[in-house]
C-alpha cells in the first residue's frame, strides 16, 4: 500500500500542530465557534447530537494492521470503544472530547493517516471497489489512480471551496461494487484497442435530488486522468450554484446544462490545460503502482472445488459462512473474507476496539497484514488461502464478525441516523436491528438471495437508500418519526434509483411491511433466479401497492 | 404546560448542556430553568451567547413540565437528552 514519502509525512504533522493551536484558541476562549468551525471541519471533526464526531480518512478503504490497532487504541482510548464505518469507506468516532482530538489526530499521523477533507466542500475521499487488486473480473487495480486523485486534491488550492462536497469513485471490474453510478465523478477503467483508460460519468449523486451519471467520455486515455478530472472541476467550480446549497451539485449542473453542454466545456478547458504538468507519465504512474504490488502469494494449487466442497460439509454454520461471505480469488488457491459488520441486532458498521484489534491480528496471520473497508460497511481479508478459512472463520466467529449474511438483506447499509446525526429526521438504527432480529432465520434469506436494503434518517442519503434493492427513509411527521418504503434502486452496472412506493408508515410498522414486500416477491418470482431488483422491474410498482395499502 | 429551556453542545466535549438562572450549565434537563415568558427565555439566551467558551450555538427548546418531571416536546430533544436509544455496540 502506499507509504507517506517525507514531504506527507511533513503535510500531515503540521497539520495537527495548526490544530493543535485552534482547539487551544477555541478552549481558552479566544476564538468563537463561528470563528472555529470551518477549521475544525476542515479536519473532519463535527458536532453531533451528544458528542462531537471525528471522521477519518480511509484513502480508498485500504488498511494496514498497524493503523487498524491504532483505530482501536484510539476507540478505547479517546472514545467509547467502537468506531462506525461509513459509506465512504472511512471510520467515524461518536464520542471524542475536543480536548483530546489533536491527541487523536496526532496518533493517526504517527501511522499514516489523518482526517483532512473528510467534511466540507472539497473532493472527499476517493472509493474504490472494495475487491481492488483480488477480484476475477478485473481489468485492473483502481487503487493506483485513487491515489494519485488523492495527491492531487489534498489540499488543491483551487478546489478547496467547491460550491459543495465532490465524491469520486473509481472501479477497475466490469461488475460495480463501488456505485461509480451515483458519485459526482465515476471512473471506469476500460480497454479500447490495448490501452488502458477511463469511462468518464458524472453528475451521479443521492441527496435531494438523486441522480445517476451520466457519460461524457467513452475513452480517456490514462495519461490524462488528472488533467480532464481538473477541467470537471473547474467548470462545476466557475458555474455550480453557490446561492442554494440544495442546487449546488455537480449533479444541478449537469440537468442544467445537459450532458452535452457540459463535456463541450469540460472539453474546452481541457482543450488548455491536457499537456500541462498534470500529465500522467509512465515514470510517475509506475511510482505509484509499485505501492500496490500483489504481496507475495505462495505457487497453490486451484480451490474452487476445494471451498465448494467444504461449503457443503456437515458443519452448517462455516457452511453458510463460505457461501455467503467467501468470493473467489483471483489467484489460485486463495479466498477473499468479507467480514460482516452485521450481527443480527448490531448496529450496522459498528466495530469494538477488541474488533480491530482481532481484524488487525488476522489480517497480520492470514492476509498480508491488510483490511480493506467496504463502502457497504463491512470489512474485506483480501488474500486468504483457503486450506485456512476454517481458522479464520473460527476466529471471527469469536469476534461476533462472521454473520453469513453477505449480500441479503440483513448486510444493510444504516446510517447513524436520530440517534447520532444533527441532520436527521428519524432513527436508522433502531429499525435496522428490528429489521436483522425478525428476519434472522437463514433459510429464509438464502431464500431472498441477493437483495440490499439501505436506510437513511434524512434525505441527505448517507445510507444510500435511494440505491437499495429496498430504501427506507426516515421522515418526520408532526415529530414523529415515519418511513417511506422504496423499491426498484441498484447501485450496480445497472444503476437505477429506487421509487417511493406509497405513504409512509410509522416506527412500529415499517418492519412488518418490508416483511409484506419480501413474501410478495417470493411468492411470484418466476423462480429463484430471478432476483428482488429483476422481479420488481418486471411487474412494477401495482403489486407492492396493493399488499401494502389494500387494507387502508 | 409548555416552558422554555435554553440549550447547547458543551464546549469541551459537545454534550448537550442546559442553563440555570444563574447562568450556570447542568447536564440534566430536569435541573434547567423552565420559564414561561419569552422574554426570560430571551434573557437567558442572550446570556447564553456570551458565554462561547462554555457552550456552543445555544438556542430554546419547549419542554412539557409535570411535577418532577420535565420533557422536550420534540423527539430530537428527547434523544439529545437521554442519549442515543441504541445500546453502543460494547
Ligand atoms: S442520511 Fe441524514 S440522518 Fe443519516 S447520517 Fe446522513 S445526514 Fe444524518
Amino acid at each position: 500500500m502506499y507509504q507517506y514519502d517525507a514531504i506527507d509525512q511533513q503535510i500531515v504533522d503540521e497539520r495537527v500542530a495548526q490544530f493543535r493551536d485552534q482547539v487551544g484558541r477555541r478552549l481558552r476562549g479566544e476564538i468563537t465557534e463561528n470563528e472555529f468551525k470551518p477549521l475544525r471541519l476542515q479536519n473532519g471533526l463535527y458536532m453531533q447530537m451528544h458528542a462531537y464526531m471525528l471522521r477519518v480518512a480511509i484513502p480508498y478503504g485500504l488498511l494496514s494492521s498497524e493503523q487498524v490497532r491504532k483505530l482501536a487504541h484510539i476507540a478505547r482510548t479517546y472514545d467509547r470503544g467502537y468506531g462506525h464505518f461509513t459509506t465512504r469507506q472511512n471510520i467515524q468516532y461518536n464520542w471524542p472530547r475536543l480536548v483530546d482530538v489533536p491527541d487523536i489526530l496526532a496518533e493517526l499521523a504517527s501511522v499514516q493517516m489523518h482526517a483532512i477533507q473528510t467534511s466540507g466542500n472539497c473532493v472527499r475521499n476517493t472509493t474504490a471497489d472494495h475487491l481492488a487488486g483480488v477480484a476475477r473480473d478485473e481489468i485492473e487495480d483502481p487503487r493506483p489512480y485513487c491515489e494519485i486523485i488523492r495527491q492531487w486534491s489534498t489540499f488543491h488550492p483551487e478546489f478547496a471551496f467547491l460550491p459543495r462536497k465532490f465524491k469520486i469513485a473509481v472501479t477497475g471490474s466490469r461488475s460495480d461494487r463501488a456505485a461509480v453510478r451515483v458519485h459526482d465523478i465515476g471512473l471506469r477503467i476500460v480497454e479500447q484497442n490495448g490501452e488502458r483508460g477511463f469511462e468518464v460519468l458524472v453528475g451521479g449523486g443521492l441527496g435531494r435530488t438523486p441522480r445517476v451519471t451520466r457519460k461524457i467520455r467513452e475513452f480517456l486515455p490514462r495519461e490524462h486522468l488528472l488533467s480532464y478530472i481538473e477541467a470537471v472541476l473547474r467548470v462545476y467550480n466557475q458555474h455550480g450554484r453557490r446561492d442554494n446549497k440544495y442546487k449546488a451539485r455537480i449533479k444541478i449542473l449537469v440537468d442544467a446544462l445537459g450532458a452535452d453542454g457540459f463535456r463541450e466545456q469540460v472539453e474546452a478547458e481541457w482543450a488548455l490545460i491536457k499537456d500541462s504538468a498534470l500529465r500522467l507519465t509512465d515514470e510517475e504512474f509506475e511510482r505509484v503502482r509499485g505501492h500496490f504490488a500483489p504481496p507475495p502469494y505462495r505457487t497453490l494449487p486451484d480451490s474452487d472445488g476445494a471451498v465448494a466442497a467444504m461449503s457443503l460439509g456437515t458443519d452448517r454454520g462455516f457452511g453458510n459462512w463460505l457461501k455467503q461471505n467467501v468470493k473467489p480469488h483471483k489467484v489460485p488457491g486463495y479466498s477473499i473474507v468479507i467480514v460482516s459488520c452485521k450481527p443480527t441486532g448490531g448496529a450496522p458498521g459498528d466495530v469494538t476496539a477488541d474488533q480491530l484489534d482481532g481484524l488487525a491480528n488476522l489480517a497480520e496471520t492470514h492476509s498480508f497484514g491488510k483490511i480493506t473497508v467496504t463502502h457497504t460497511q463491512n470489512a474485506v481479508l483480501a488474500d486468504v488461502e483457503s486450506s485456512r478459512l476454517r481458522e479464520v472463520w473460527q476466529r471471527l466467529t469469536e469476534l461476533g464478525l462472521a454473520n453469513p449474511n453477505i449480500g441479503t438483506v440483513t448486510d444493510m447499509i444504516a446510517c447513524p441516523g436520530l440517534d447520532y446525526c444533527n441532520l436527521a429526521n428519524a432513527r436508522s438504527i433502531p429499525v435496522a436491528q428490528r429489521i436483522s432480529t425478525t428476519l434472522d432465520n437463514a433459510d429464509y434469506l438464502y431464500d431472498l438471495g441477493d437483495l440490499s436494503l439501505k436506510i437513511s434518517g434524512c434525505i441527505n442519503a448517507c445510507g444510500h437508500h435511494h440505491v437499495g434493492n429496498i430504501g427506507i427513509l426516515g421522515i418526520d411527521k408532526s415529530g414523529e418519526e415515519f418511513y417511506q418504503l422504496m423499491l426498484g434502486g441498484s447501485a450496480g452496472e445497472d444503476a437505477s434509483l429506487g421509487k417511493i412506493i406509497g405513504r409512509a408508515f410509522p416506527s412500529d410498522e415499517i418492519v412488518e411491511a418490508l416483511e409484506q414486500v419480501l413474501a410478495l416477491y417470493i411468492e411470484r418470482r418466476t423462480s429463484p433466479e430471478e432476483s428482488f431488483v429483476a422481479f420488481y422491474r418486471r411487474v412494477g410498482a401495482a403489486p407492492f401497492k396493493e399488499r401494502l395499502y389494500a387494507s387502508a | 404546560m409548555t416552558r422554555l429551556i435554553v440549550t447547547g453542545a458543551a464546549t469541551v466535549d459537545g454534550r448537550p448542556i442546559y442553563m440555570r438562572r444563574d447562568g450556570s450549565w447542568v447536564d440534566q434537563l430536569s435541573k434547567a430553568a423552565a420559564v414561561d415568558q419569552q422574554d426570560e427565555c430571551d434573557a437567558l439566551l442572550a446570556r447564553a451567547r456570551s458565554d462561547e467558551g462554555t457552550v456552543c450555538d445555544p438556542y430554546a427548546i419547549r419542554v412539557t413540565v409535570e411535577g418532577e418531571s420535565v420533557r422536550a416536546v420534540s423527539f430530537r430533544e428527547v434523544i439529545r437528552a437521554g442519549g442515543p436509544t441504541v445500546a453502543a455496540t460494547v
